[in-house]
């Protein structure tokens, strides 16, 4: 009976983080790591709900902003792709053959919070920029292009 | 006391037997009951005793480790469990660097260096949302111009066919 409560803990504590991140489970996961938020020209930003819920009716706002380094889109891209494939709703365009422009509403969370990502390769519009933005909250997708136009 | 050769001739027998694994259990009690016998010496009444003797202790093990083998299979089974759930948490929980604030707060690492002024940190979300909304806009206002040439098109296309006729 002891061996069969351990057992359970266990299963437990092993799919509480996954439940808790809505986050946890996407492609994207790989570029939110130390290798490249060290680098020179990235830029990562992480706000919670406090901080959101004064000006936006999102949970989390968690992005990359890649300055100077148009390659990087090559590793961004199969990853978003991935992710894109399971997606509810999707607005892309490309440029010369390479992902401009993404918006991708995924499946909601665990808890039911809408989740979107954004990705803009400024590369192929003159900018040098490319922008990966994960986002979750209880927001539709017409007030998530509100706010992007606001 | 000392052997005769009868029974040093019956060891040599048994012996040889048991050594090919051909002795019967009689066989094999009757070699035991010789090399009992302290008195009997010589290489191959020590050679059965070694062997008997390990053997002996082999017979003693087994049955406890035949009681011990189900508790260990279930113990093995749950530090299996628990190596497992550990290994999921660690691949799936992110780790949190030590410099880094709660996850309950707002920060930003520029070029690696932790940015946790609340202004500094809105201005570069709103540098973000600015641009994608630039984008999304100039997306829509391109999308607006094809659907107004398409709607052009078909409006005259029309009267190209009734003149082609």
């Amino acid at each position: 009976m002891k061996r069969k409560i351990l057992l359970l803990i266990c299963v437990l504590t092993a799919l509480s983080p996954l439940t808790a991140r809505g986050q946890t489970g996407l492609n994207i996961n790989r570029l939110f790591t130390d290798s490249f938020r060290g680098q020179k020209g990235v830029t990562e930003t992480v706000l919670n709900r406090e901080r959101l819920k004064s000006k936006y009716q999102l949970s989390l706002y968690h992005s990359l902003t890649i300055t100077g380094h148009p390659e990087l889109a090559a590793e961004i891209e199969p990853l978003l792709a991935a992710d894109g494939a399971k997606a509810k709703n999707k607005e892309v365009r490309y440029k010369s053959g390479r992902l401009y422009y993404g918006l991708y509403r995924l499946n909601n969370t665990a808890a039911g919070k809408s989740r979107y990502i954004l990705y803009l390769n400024g590369h192929l519009n003159g900018d040098n920029k490319i922008i990966l933005l994960y986002l979750e909250g209880n927001v539709t997708l017409e007030e998530v292009k509100k706010m992007l136009n606001k | 006391m000392t052997t005769d050769n009868s029974t040093q001739t019956r060891l040599k027998q048994l012996s040889g037997l048991y050594f090919e694994g051909l002795t019967t259990l009689e066989e094999e009690a009757e070699l035991r009951q010789l090399v009992a016998d302290q008195d009997l010496s010589g290489t191959e009444a020590d050679a059965v005793r070694a062997v008997m003797s390990f053997a002996a202790c082999s017979e003693m093990r087994r049955p406890r480790a035949a009681a011990k083998k189900s508790h260990v299979i279930l113990r093995l089974t749950t530090r299996v469990a628990v190596a497992a759930s550990v290994a999921v948490v660690a691949l799936f929980w992110q780790p949190q660097r030590s410099d880094r604030p709660s996850f309950d707060d707002c920060y930003a690492y520029v070029d690696g260096h932790l940015v946790d002024n609340p202004d500094k940190v809105m201005a570069l979300v709103s540098a973000e949302l600015e641009a994608l909304g630039e984008a999304s806009e100039t997306i829509e206002e391109d999308i607006e111009n094809d659907l107004s040439l398409f709607s052009s098109a078909m409006q005259t296309q029309p009267t190209q066919e009734t003149e082609s006729l």
